[in-house]
């Protein structure tokens, strides 16, 4: 449940234990380490209901995942998940058929989807066991969370510019 | 079984790393299997010979080391240990 | 001759696979089933060497998001034999709390998200949910309760933190427990709604004879203690297993196998646990049961749906049972000093019974570990019902066939997070 002041919410999403799977993790400690006003930082284990149930409450979610795509490891994919559908392979390795893509169309059909969400998917390498994130992907990580911080100040922003 | 998909990986990584080299031609790959990888070393050579038929691969020698400590961490993995390859 | 030079592979070097089950089939007639379960517990034992005894709930906790708690229960039981330490009383009421919980909240997730789409037809929860949006928001209310009981119980949700040998770092209160009542009726009453919903969907033949390998404990369903008992006449304690089962090597592949020694496959999990303790069960399971005509034992996988759901309501009323006659107990913990020794525990996963060995050094170091997880012992199962359940079916369409063996395996409740590239299946055919 997402506390009343905090209405925006960073949710880092993954495995510590596997390689690339922690960089969303990661990237929300840096969030977590000096956050935006009215924003609330948690790490959850990509498991679609447990997903949907973080981020019960809050008005504007940004969601940071790995990816497996194929594209070159560090690259770092947005995708508005309100505006358009989320394939439901979208996240990293931990619980495949049932992550974060299938949370997002799983709320969408139900009607429970945040009024705003984004989720950020940057490209992992290495899933191993007790592997540290690979360079390319260790790399990212610094780009990713400020690309989330600007996400988080245009919501601020237009939410200010409303009367 | 998941043989196909697993050379798939192999072969992407070794493009990859001879992009990433800027090298020509691999002449060996050596593979290490660890105690519990699902694959015995026989196997996976057979289906190495089998996946880089046609491509630039072909020719390369193929060096699986087998590890035999069951208690490794990485004991159920397969790793790619090293490339050898021709400057281009 | 050219000049050459040797990379060597860092960050890339895990080569992987995707695609968990092989068939081929020759006519309709299987040739060769495979299956092809990753299992982190490997991982897990050789890094737990030299770590201190206090660290195992801690860091078994961590080898599956789904069921932390089932591997923090075989540590510390296999902790506190190893060190004569026993725990009772409230703090042992307060682990076979957590353990609803897990039952709940793994369960739950199962039968709603990852079994019920493929009775009704559906690809998965998401076009389900289209459908039926009521029942599946139910699931998720009841797997919320469950999660609610881990929190509380185990410190935190993911990988509770809470637990450690000889019992908590902090009891819950006794406030904060009852606070919970409500939801737990209301859960309760949805979850016997959640078993008549799914006894109505439509379930192939296929009865096997099962070897069913469960706890069985003299006076209630099993969580965390009893003995190993099964069908066919098995009846050890937990320090035996290593004498009555066995890894074996698979022809052409380096995998393991569990399998009984001098047997064949065994079957954990929901359907032995009620086959060998349906008598235990509380009245309104047993009743319920009864009003559904399931049958015990029931030897058909596909209505292991049926007997999660009925677990489902076990866990719910246990958890009532607790959670009213709750005390706050005096202290949080038992004392525990470290000594040399070995232990051994087998508790009851959700998925089914999960072992855990450790040997410790003076210091309360640990020296060896070993974790034989469900998944891994239902494995062989998994591959001879498949060999049966393939051949009336080999005729039919590439997809179809795969559809309906991966709806086989999933009556399993193969560890997902476990058993990375769980359901993908290739199928060979030769004339």
């Amino acid at each position: 449940m997402i506390h009343s002041e905090s209405r925006l919410l960073v949710l880092g999403i993954g495995n510590a234990q596997r390689g690339d799977d922690a960089v969303g993790i990661e990237v929300a400690r840096r969030i977590a380490a000096s956050p935006p006003p009215h924003t609330a930082v948690r790490i959850v284990f990509a498991e679609a209901s447990a997903i949907m149930e973080s981020w019960r409450g809050a008005q504007g979610v940004v969601a940071i995942d790995a990816l497996q795509s194929g594209a070159p490891p560090g690259t770092i994919r947005r995708i508005d998940a309100v505006a358009e559908s989320v394939p439901a392979d979208f996240g990293g390795t931990s619980t495949h058929a049932f992550g974060l893509g299938q949370a997002v169309e799983l709320a969408r059909a139900l009607g429970e989807l945040p009024p705003r969400l984004v989720l950020f998917g940057i490209e992992g390498a290495d899933f191993g066991h007790g592997a540290p994130l690979s360079p390319p992907v260790a790399g990212a990580v610094r780009e990713a969370a400020a690309r989330v911080r600007r996400e988080l100040a245009e919501w601020a922003a237009a939410r200010a510019a409303k009367p | 079984m998941h043989e196909f998909s697993l050379l798939k990986d192999l072969l992407r990584k070794i493009d990859r790393v001879r992009a990433e080299q800027q090298a020509g031609k691999v002449v060996s790959v050596t593979v290490r299997l660890g105690a519990l990888a699902h694959i015995s070393a026989s196997h996976f050579r057979e289906h190495f010979d089998e996946a880089v038929r046609g491509t630039p691969l072909s020719g390369a020698r193929l060096e699986v080391i087998e590890s035999k400590d069951e208690s490794d961490p990485r004991a159920q993995e397969i790793l790619l240990e090293s490339v050898e390859v021709e400057d281009a | 001759m050219a000049k050459t030079r040797t990379i060597k592979v860092d960050y890339l070097a895990r080569v992987e696979g995707e695609g968990a089950l092989y068939l081929k089939l020759a006519g309709n007639r299987v040739e060769d089933v495979k299956l092809k379960i990753f299992e982190p517990p490997r991982f897990f034992e050789a890094f737990m060497r030299g770590r201190g005894f206090a660290e195992a709930p801690d860091i078994t906790a961590r080898i599956c998001g789904i069921c932390p708690v089932a591997y923090q229960m075989s540590s510390v039981h296999a902790m506190e034999d190893a060190l004569g330490v026993k725990v009772g009383g409230m703090l042992r009421e307060l682990r076979r709390l957590l353990y609803c919980g897990e039952w709940i909240e793994s369960h739950g997730l199962h039968v709603y998200m990852l079994h019920a789409p493929d009775f009704l037809g559906y690809q998965d929860a998401i076009r389900l949910a289209k459908d039926h949006p009521d029942e599946v928001k139910r699931g998720l209310r009841l797997k919320k309760i469950g999660n609610e009981l881990v929190t509380l119980v185990g410190g935190r949700e993911i990988h509770p933190v809470n637990v450690r040998v000889g019992g908590f770092y902090k009891a819950p209160r006794k406030a904060d427990l009852l606070k919970l009542k409500d939801d737990l009726e209301w859960a309760r009453d949805a979850a016997v709604e959640t078993a008549r919903w799914v006894n109505a969907f439509k379930f192939p033949e296929f009865e096997q004879d099962y070897e069913f390998v469960s706890l069985c404990h003299p006076g209630e369903y099993p969580f965390n203690e009893g003995r190993l008992v099964s069908n066919r006449g098995l009846d050890i304690g937990a320090e035996e297993y290593g004498a009555h089962f066995q890894e074996q090597h698979v022809a052409h592949s380096n995998a393991l196998h569990s399998v009984r020694t001098g047997g064949g496959a065994y079957f954990v999990g929901p359907q032995a646990r009620f086959a060998l303790n349906f008598e235990k069960l509380p009245a309104i399971c047993r009743d319920l049961a009864k009003e559904l005509g399931l049958e015990t034992p029931c030897r058909n996988p596909f209505k292991s749906i049926v007997v999660r759901s009925i677990e489902i309501v076990f866990a719910f009323e246990e958890a009532l049972r607790i959670v009213k006659a709750y005390e706050e107990p005096d202290r949080p913990h038992v004392e525990v000093a470290p000594r040399a020794g070995i232990g051994h525990a087998a508790t009851e996963a959700p998925r089914g019974m999960l072992y855990h060995r450790y040997e410790l050094d003076e210091k309360g170091l640990i020296v060896s570990a070993k974790i034989v997880p469900p998944t891994s012992q239902n494995q062989k199962q998994i591959e001879d019902d498949l060999a049966k359940f393939v051949p009336p079916r080999a005729h039919k369409k590439q997809d179809e066939l795969t559809w309906e063996c991966e709806q086989a395996i999933r009556n399993y409740d193969p560890c997902i997070s476990c058993a990375t590239h769980f359901l993908k299946l290739n199928v060979e055919r030769t004339p």
